[in-house]
C-alpha cells in the first residue's frame, strides 16, 4: 500500500491519486524550476553498520602507535568515540530548538568529544588528525543509494529540472564521494554541505545558498526531505513552494506538516511525471505493473529511513 | 666533513613541497580546469564570464593568493586562505551572485582539483631511501606544510606507502595556521610529545621554512635545495644545507653515528 498522500488528505493510493496529489500540491503551476533534495533518507538509506567505531578506534590506536606516544588501550579509543557520537546526537537534537544552529567542527568532535580527558600529545595528535578520522567514521555508516533516486534525478535533469542537494553531513568529503561513486554528482548543480559552510538545518541559509547559486525564487522550488524538524522547518522558513516529506512517520519527529508526503523517490519521481504530462505517465506507470501491488510491497517495509549515526 | 656531526633528533619534520614531492607542472592544466568550471557553472544556470575571462579570474585570483602569502611572510602569525574564502574574494568577487555563491558552495572539491590540474607530484629523489633509514633508526618523521589542500598530500601518502612512516602530519588548510609562525611546529611536537629542540625541520625556502625552524626552536634548520640557488646574504641561514633526500639521509646517518660512537666510547 502506498502512503503518497497530500496535505490535509487520507492515503491516497494509486496512480489517478499520483495525479491528485501532483495537482494539489503544485496549485496548477507544474513542475518546479529547482528540485533541492536532501541527501541521508532522501538519496541514501542507512544499509546497516553503526560508523564502524570498532575500526576507526584500532586506526587511532595505530595512529598513536606510530607517533611514539602516550595513549589509550584501543577498547577505551573505541567507547570514548562512541560516547562522542551519543553527544554529537545530543548537540543535533538540541539544536532543534536553535534558530541558527551550527555544525559541529571536526576539531572539536576529536579533541574535545572524544579525547577530551587523554593525555595532552595524544589530544593534539587527533587534532591534526580530525578531517581523515571524521571521514572515516562517517564511511563506516554504511548507505547504499535509495531506491529510484539516480533515476529521479536523471529524469529531472533531461526534463531541465535543476537538482541541488541541501544536507547535514559530518564529513562532506565523504558524502561526495559517495554521489560520485553512485552517478549522482553529475545530476547535482550544487551541492550545500553543513560541513561545508558551518550552518545547519533548518537554518534555512543551506536552502537560501542553494537558490541563490540556481538563480531560483523560493516560488519555483519544491525541497524534499525526510524528517519535519529539520527539512520541513527549513523549507518554511527559506519560502520554498512546495514542502516534500519522504519516509515513514516517525512520531518523534515534531515539526511543520509537508505539502506532500511520499514513501521515497520513486514515488515522487511519478508525482513529477504526472506533472510532466498525465496522460503519458499514467500509461507508462500502468505498463509498469501498478502502484498498488508490487512495487508499492516494496515501499511498505516499515524501514526507517531516516540518517543515522553521524552522517547526520 | 671535518667538524663534528650534530646530536641526532627524535624527530624530523619535513615540508612538503620542495623536500618530500617534487612537481612536475602541467602547463595546459589551468585551462582544461577552467573550461571544466566553466561547464558547472553553464549547468547550474549561472551567468557566467566567458572561458578565457573565466580563466583569467582564475589565473588573477591565483597571483594574489601568491602576493597574498608573500606579503604575510614576515607577520608573525600568518594564517592560512580559507577553500570558499579564495573562490568568493580572490577569483569571483565581481561575478553575478549566483556564480559567486556557487563556487563558494563548491569551494573545497574546486580547490582540490584546481590543484591537481596544475601538474602532478612525485616522491623526492632519495625521499624513500630517508624514511627507511629513519625508520631503522628509529628517528620519528612528520610533515609540516603551507597547503591549500593537505587532503591531497594525505592521499599520496597513502597512495606511495609513505604513510605508515609519517608520525603525524600538519597541513595549514587544516590547522588555519601557515609557516613561518612556529605554532605550525609546535603543533606537532606537542603531537609527538617531544621538545623543539628535539627535532629538526626541514625545508626549501628562507623566508617560510628557515625562520619558522629558529623561531620555533628547533634542534636544526635543514635547508634542502640545489647548491647552486643557496643565498648566502639571507637571513636567517639554515644549520645545514642538502640538495635532496639522499643528502638529508647522510646528514642524519652522520648525527646518529656520532651519537652511537659517542656511547661507546663512554661505555
Amino acid at each position: 500500500m502506498s502512503t503518497l498522500t497530500a496535505a490535509g488528505s487520507d492515503r491516497l493510493p494509486g496512480p489517478a491519486d499520483a495525479t491528485r496529489a501532483a495537482t494539489r500540491v503544485s496549485g496548477g503551476a507544474g513542475l518546479p524550476e529547482v528540485l533541492l533534495m536532501d541527501e541521508g533518507g532522501v538519496l541514501s538509506l542507512s544499509g546497516g553498520g553503526d560508523g564502524a567505531p570498532a575500526e576507526v578506534a584500532a586506526r587511532v590506536g595505530a595512529l598513536i602507535a606510530r607517533a611514539g606516544i602516550e595513549g589509550q588501550p584501543v577498547a577505551q579509543i573505541e567507547a570514548d568515540i562512541r560516547s562522542a557520537k551519543d553527544s554529537y546526537r545530543r548537540l543535533k537534537a538540541a539544536h532543534l530548538a536553535d534558530p541558527h544552529p551550527v555544525e559541529i567542527d571536526h576539531h572539536t568532535f576529536w579533541s574535545d568529544l572524544v579525547a577530551g580527558t587523554w593525555p595532552a600529545a595524544a589530544r593534539a595528535l587527533l587534532r591534526l588528525e580530525s578531517e581523515p578520522l571524521s571521514n572515516a567514521l562517517s564511511a563506516g555508516n554504511q548507505r547504499r543509494p535509495a531506491p529510484g533516486a539516480l533515476d529521479l534525478l536523471a529524469w529531472a535533469t533531461a526534463h531541465g529540472i535543476r537538482v541541488g542537494l541541501v544536507a547535514n553531513t559530518f564529513a562532506a568529503a565523504t558524502t561526495r564521494a559517495r554521489l560520485a561513486r553512485w552517478g549522482m554528482d553529475r545530476h547535482l548543480s550544487v551541492q550545500v554541505h553543513s560541513s561545508e559552510t558551518g550552518h545547519r538545518k533548518p537554518d534555512p541559509a543551506l536552502l537560501t545558498t542553494a537558490m541563490t547559486a540556481l538563480r531560483a525564487d523560493p516560488a519555483c522550488c519544491w525541497y524534499v526531505g525526510d524528517s519535519r524538524a529539520k527539512d520541513v522547518e527549513c523549507g518554511r522558513r527559506a519560502g520554498v513552494a512546495t514542502v516534500v516529506l519522504v519516509g515513514a512517520a516517525d512520531p518523534d519527529d515534531r515539526g511543520p506538516d509537508a505539502d506532500l508526503c511520499v514513501n521515497g523517490c520513486a514515488e515522487l519521481h511519478d508525482v513529477l511525471r504526472h506533472l510532466a504530462n498525465p496522460r503519458d505517465a499514467a500509461r507508462d506507470t500502468g505498463r509498469a505493473a501498478g502502484w498498488d501491488t508490487g512495487r508499492a510491497a516494496g515501499w511498505d517495509t516499515g524501514e526507517r529511513t531516516t540518517e543515522e549515526g553521524t552522517n547526520r | 666533513m671535518t667538524s663534528a656531526p650534530p646530536a641526532p633528533p627524535r624527530a624530523v619534520l619535513l615540508d612538503h613541497g620542495g623536500v618530500v614531492v617534487r612537481s612536475v607542472k602541467d602547463p595546459d592544466g589551468l585551462a582544461r580546469f577552467a573550461t571544466g568550471v566553466h561547464q558547472i557553472l553553464a549547468d547550474a544556470g549561472a551567468e557566467v564570464p566567458d572561458e578565457a575571462e573565466l580563466l583569467a579570474d582564475i589565473q588573477a585570483g591565483l597571483d594574489c593568493y601568491k602576493s597574498w602569502k608573500n606579503g604575510n611572510v614576515r607577520r608573525p602569525h600568518p594564517r592560512e586562505i580559507g577553500h570558499r574564502e579564495f573562490w568568493v574574494e580572490l577569483v569571483a568577487a565581481d561575478w553575478p551572485e549566483a556564480a559567486r555563491t556557487l563556487v563558494g558552495a563548491e569551494a573545497t572539491p574546486l580547490c582540490r582539483a584546481m590543484v591537481e590540474s596544475r601538474g602532478s607530484k612525485e616522491l623526492g629523489p632519495g625521499m624513500r631511501e630517508f624514511f627507511e633509514f629513519c625508520a631503522q633508526a628509529g628517528v620519528r618523521t612528520g610533515i609540516v606544510a603551507n597547503t591549500m589542500v593537505g587532503a591531497i598530500n594525505r592521499d599520496l601518502a597513502r597512495a606511495w606507502g609513505t604513510e605508515k612512516y609519517l608520525a603525524v602530519q600538519v597541513h595549514s588548510d587544516e590547522t588555519g595556521i601557515r609557516k613561518p609562525d612556529p605554532e605550525a611546529i609546535w603543533l606537532a611536537t606537542r603531537a609527538l610529545d617531544l621538545e623543539p629542540a628535539q627535532v629538526w625541520f626541514v625545508g626549501d625556502n628562507y623566508d617560510r621554512d628557515v625562520r619558522c625552524a629558529r623561531r620555533a626552536g628547533v634542534g636544526r634548520a635543514v635547508l634542502m635545495r640545489p647548491p647552486d640557488q643557496v643565498e648566502p646574504s639571507t637571513r636567517p641561514q639554515p644549520d645545514d644545507v642538502v640538495s635532496d633526500g639522499f643528502g638529508l639521509t647522510e646528514l642524519l646517518r652522520a648525527a646518529v653515528q656520532g651519537a652511537t660512537e659517542d656511547k661507546g666510547g663512554k661505555a
